[in-house]
């Protein structure tokens, strides 16, 4: 199964998924620095 | 060609990658967050404290110590009037310590005036001549002629008068002797010194003596000779917890 994940030639929904996770992790790294920003003021 | 590049790329592989991808995403969004907030773009405080302190810069139209300022000619960031609200900001971390000292001395002025106006028509204006190192304020208190003198007023003492140079902050019995051997020995006569002289006294002393700063001996000698303990343990815990700090 793996390998047939990672053989795909058409990645367009991993590729979706991939950047969905990514905004995600960013958003939540933001929100991290800015509430404890938040809370040592 | 995919299928022998697919042998080596596992699904291990391929979620270290995406793990690693995910923390540096984080990361971003951490460092993006810090950038704007070293802007001031991000994470501002709240407005309530500032709003207050510009409603009493309104209500207090002249600083004192951006008068002193300019009168005595230096030069700072914060010189500017009016003032910057950061400058107003009750916070000891802010201010340098010269600028500490400068409010130090001007509340204890604001005190001291009313006694010494008071008791300048029967002392003849003795004051001025006896500290030519003070900076008198432009603007005289205005309930000047009202309150009732509360501390006595400075009495010249003979040369051979001695007093207890100890009990000054930052002044200990070596530096005691030193002062004794150059003529220094009351609180009055200290009074009437300026910092550059006292220095110039510690220099001479030797090596040991060149880190104490004598910038808060006089007033502290003023207080002193005019018998204000209250005002003088009041000043020199001003004194040492700004050292502490």
């Amino acid at each position: 199964m793996f390998e047939n994940m990672t053989s795909r030639v058409d990645l367009g929904d991993a590729s979706l998924e991939l950047a969905v996770m990514l905004g995600v992790a960013f958003i939540l790294g933001f929100l991290f620095c800015y509430l404890q920003n938040k809370s040592n003021d | 060609m995919n299928e022998t590049t697919n042998s080596a790329y596992t699904f291990g592989t391929a979620s270290f990658e995406i793990i690693l991808l995910l923390i540096g995403c984080f990361a971003l969004g951490a460092l993006l967050c810090y950038v704007l907030k070293k802007m001031g773009l991000c994470c501002k405080k709240s407005v309530k404290p500032t709003l207050v302190v510009e409603d009493q810069a309104e209500s207090e139209p002249l600083d004192p110590v951006a008068q002193m300022r300019a009168r005595i000619g230096t030069s700072s960031p914060t010189a500017s009037y009016p003032p910057p609200v950061s400058a107003q900001m009750p916070r000891m971390e802010q201010e340098t310590t010269y600028e500490a000292d400068l409010r130090s001395l001007l509340k204890g002025r604001s005190s001291d005036n009313e006694t010494i106006s008071t008791n300048s028509n029967s002392s003849n204006n003795t004051r001025s001549t006896a500290f030519p190192s003070r900076i008198t304020p432009s603007m005289p208190p205005k309930a000047t002629q009202v309150v009732e003198p509360t501390v006595a007023p400075i009495v010249i003492p003979d040369e051979d008068h001695v007093d207890d140079l100890k009990k000054l902050e930052g002044i200990g019995s070596k530096i005691e002797k030193l002062l004794n051997e150059a003529g220094i020995k009351s609180y009055a006569k200290l009074a009437t010194m300026d910092r550059d002289a006292l220095k110039a006294i510690l220099d001479a002393g030797g090596g040991q003596f060149k880190l104490h700063e004598p910038k808060s001996w006089p007033y502290q000698a003023e207080l002193a000779a005019k018998q204000n303990w209250q005002r003088l343990k009041e000043y020199q815990d001003f004194l040492i917890s700004g050292r502490n700090t």
